[in-house]
């Protein structure tokens, strides 16, 4: 793709392309400022006055703190960090493995029910039914989900979502003539799935998994109502933040943990970007 | 079950074959389907129509109306406001947020100056998380006794009361100040779906478009909007659903307090509520989903009528 303001590009062009620098440079000022001021704040070795004083204590001790006094519910930070991991891996790897089992065989196979099981995937991705978390949750509690984590991976392996919308899409531009020949030299339709089509869908599936990660990484909501016996980081850094408000020399060690806690995933979208950019597609293009 | 059977009955071998193992492939997501989306969806519907016993009766949609004059001491928020202040935030997302983020999103796919790292810098309030980056919010409001660096910069701009409790602890600022970081967050969108979208435009429409002498703005409203119409299309109704998702800036920013609450905060704390009473009654939290939805359902079809019709002739 040509670059913005090229080279060769007339003035105005030139113009419009200095103002969005400025405009990105600003958002890019009001996104970070949060980040750094928690830093200077992480430093201190008690918050009080002027938070936004650059600190001269320097208490990188505060990020050691973190391992041996950071706990919610029983919990400490190792505890809740494996927490956010398996978490995280279920989760994606669930939802992903549903979605992908589901647009494969409506993308690729002639059967009874298809059209009928394509419509409802639109249907329930684009008409919003409203209020039925509290039902939700009384099932979950009849089915004795909760506090469960053996069984609420269950709750989590729902293929009718955007990931469907994502993978079908993919699955119906891979060429038919690889699976025919994989036919001919007589592999099984498991075999065609996970030795044929599956390679050459992992480049989507890797940008789907990452982008929920992301997601789950930072999922509070869902330890709150089902998993509070389990905490994961961002549920225990929001309980720990409640418990600790009035402990000025808390606060430090709380922004500490956050600062360390988001790191992980900072980390993995900074390096997989190109790969979530280049593989997230939905909707396609006209014509 | 005839029609089936005689439908079945035409194929081969082969492909009946073909149909078990599709079935069997799909079953376990169909069957997850059913038990968490379309049971619960459908329990809920009729929650509102029932009474403690299980009975049928209009008391519980009744309610609503009457909640919504503001004759209700059920719920802790005015419910009319609640909904009229998620209107204003959808409306804010969806007419100016929206749109900016497909410029934006458009600029940084032609590679501006920086564009790496502005994409780095701009995804790190969603990597930070709604419970950090809320929390550092929080404490960056904070009145000016507390140490709050934002009621310092807007000192002479403000308030007694919003200088002493700080911009998210009074009535006046609480509600302006959640619309201005909505603004902040939702101006800083690289939307991965729509950069995709982008980059599967063949160049040289974009070529020949300059050796016609386009320029930048031209480009973008003729050529590259058009072109990925039906991605924007997509976004759009998801961004039309989610009129009334969970809001977890307004729970962990006010709580809902000093007149901030949301239905998506609403439907979020009536679900914690239930931790309370599991087994109880839903009546009134399902009768408030079912009223809004009723009024949802027609918006979002119009409106994907509307937005289909946009471009609809054309051909790459």
């Amino acid at each position: 793709m040509k670059k913005i303001a090229s080279k060769r590009a007339p003035i105005s062009e030139k113009i419009t392309a200095i103002a969005f620098f400025i405009f990105f440079c600003v958002l890019a000022l009001l996104c970070m400022y949060p980040f750094f001021w928690a830093f200077n704040n992480a430093l201190k070795t008690k918050i009080a006055g002027n938070s936004m004083a650059i600190t001269k204590e320097w208490a990188f001790e505060n990020f050691s703190r973190i391992f041996s006094e950071f706990e919610v519910t029983g919990v400490d930070y190792f505890g809740m960090l494996w927490n956010s991991l398996w978490i995280l891996v279920v989760r994606v790897f669930v939802n992903v493995a549903a979605s992908a089992m589901l647009a494969y065989a409506i993308a690729r196979f002639r059967f009874p029910g298809k059209e009928f099981l394509y419509v409802i995937v639109i249907f329930v991705n684009t008409i919003p039914i409203i209020g039925s978390g509290p039902a939700a949750y009384k099932l979950m509690y009849r089915l004795d989900f909760i506090e469960n984590p053996a069984l609420i991976w269950i709750s989590w392996a729902s293929g009718f979502d955007f990931a469907f919308i994502v993978l079908y899409g993919y699955f119906k531009g891979v060429s038919p003539s690889y699976s025919e020949s994989a036919y001919i030299d007589g592999a099984g339709e498991l075999r065609v799935f996970f030795s044929i089509i599956l390679p050459q869908v992992v480049p989507c599936i890797s940008a789907i998994m990452i982008t929920q990660a992301i997601g789950v990484w930072n999922d509070f909501g869902t330890v709150e109502l089902y998993l509070t016996q389990t905490p994961n980081l961002a549920y225990g850094l929001k309980e720990f933040e409640k418990h600790n408000r009035s402990r000025k020399s808390a606060l430090p060690m709380h922004f500490a943990a956050s600062i360390i806690s988001s790191l992980p995933i900072i980390v993995l979208y900074s390096c997989t970007q190109k790969l979530i950019l280049t593989n997230m597609t939905a909707g396609g293009l006209k014509g | 079950m005839n029609k089936l059977k005689r439908k079945i009955s035409k194929y081969s071998g082969f492909e009946k074959k073909k149909f078990l193992f599709v079935y069997l492939f799909i079953a376990f997501p169909v069957i997850q389907f059913a038990i968490f989306w379309l049971y619960v969806n459908f329990s809920s519907i009729m929650y509102a129509f029932q009474d403690g016993d299980g009975k049928f009766t209009w008391a519980n949609m009744k309610w609503v109306f009457e909640a919504l004059k503001g004759n209700d001491n059920k719920l802790a928020f005015d419910l009319f406001d609640t909904l009229k202040r998620s209107f204003i935030l959808w409306a804010l997302d969806f007419f100016l947020l929206f749109p900016i983020g497909i410029l934006t999103t458009y600029v940084l796919y032609r590679r501006i100056w920086g564009h790496y790292a502005f994409r780095v810098f701009y995804i790190v309030p969603s990597l930070m998380g709604a419970v950090m980056w809320s929390q550092l919010l929080v404490y960056l409001s904070q009145g000016y006794l507390q140490g709050g660096a934002l009621v310092r910069v807007l000192k002479p701009f403000l308030s007694e009361s919003a200088i002493n409790e700080g911009l998210l602890g009074t009535k006046e600022t609480a509600f302006p100040t959640i619309v201005t970081i909505k603004c902040i967050m939702g101006l800083v969108c690289n939307n991965a779906v729509l950069t995709g979208a982008f980059s599967r435009v063949p160049d040289e429409i974009y070529e020949s478009a300059e050796l016609d002498g386009a320029g930048f703005w031209r480009t973008f409203i003729s050529i590259a909007v058009p072109c990925v119409w039906s991605t924007i299309a997509t976004l759009m109704t998801f961004a039309l659903c989610s009129v009334f998702t969970a809001d977890y800036y307004i729970y962990l920013l006010t709580g809902g307090a000093r007149d901030t609450s949301t239905i998506g905060f609403l439907l979020y704390q009536m679900t914690l509520d239930r931790k309370a009473s599991p087994d109880g009654f839903l009546g009134e939290p399902a009768a408030i989903g079912v009223f809004l939805t009723a009024i949802t359902v027609p918006v979002v079809l119009i409106g994907r009528k509307l937005i289909d019709r946009v471009f609809a002739n054309v051909e790459i």
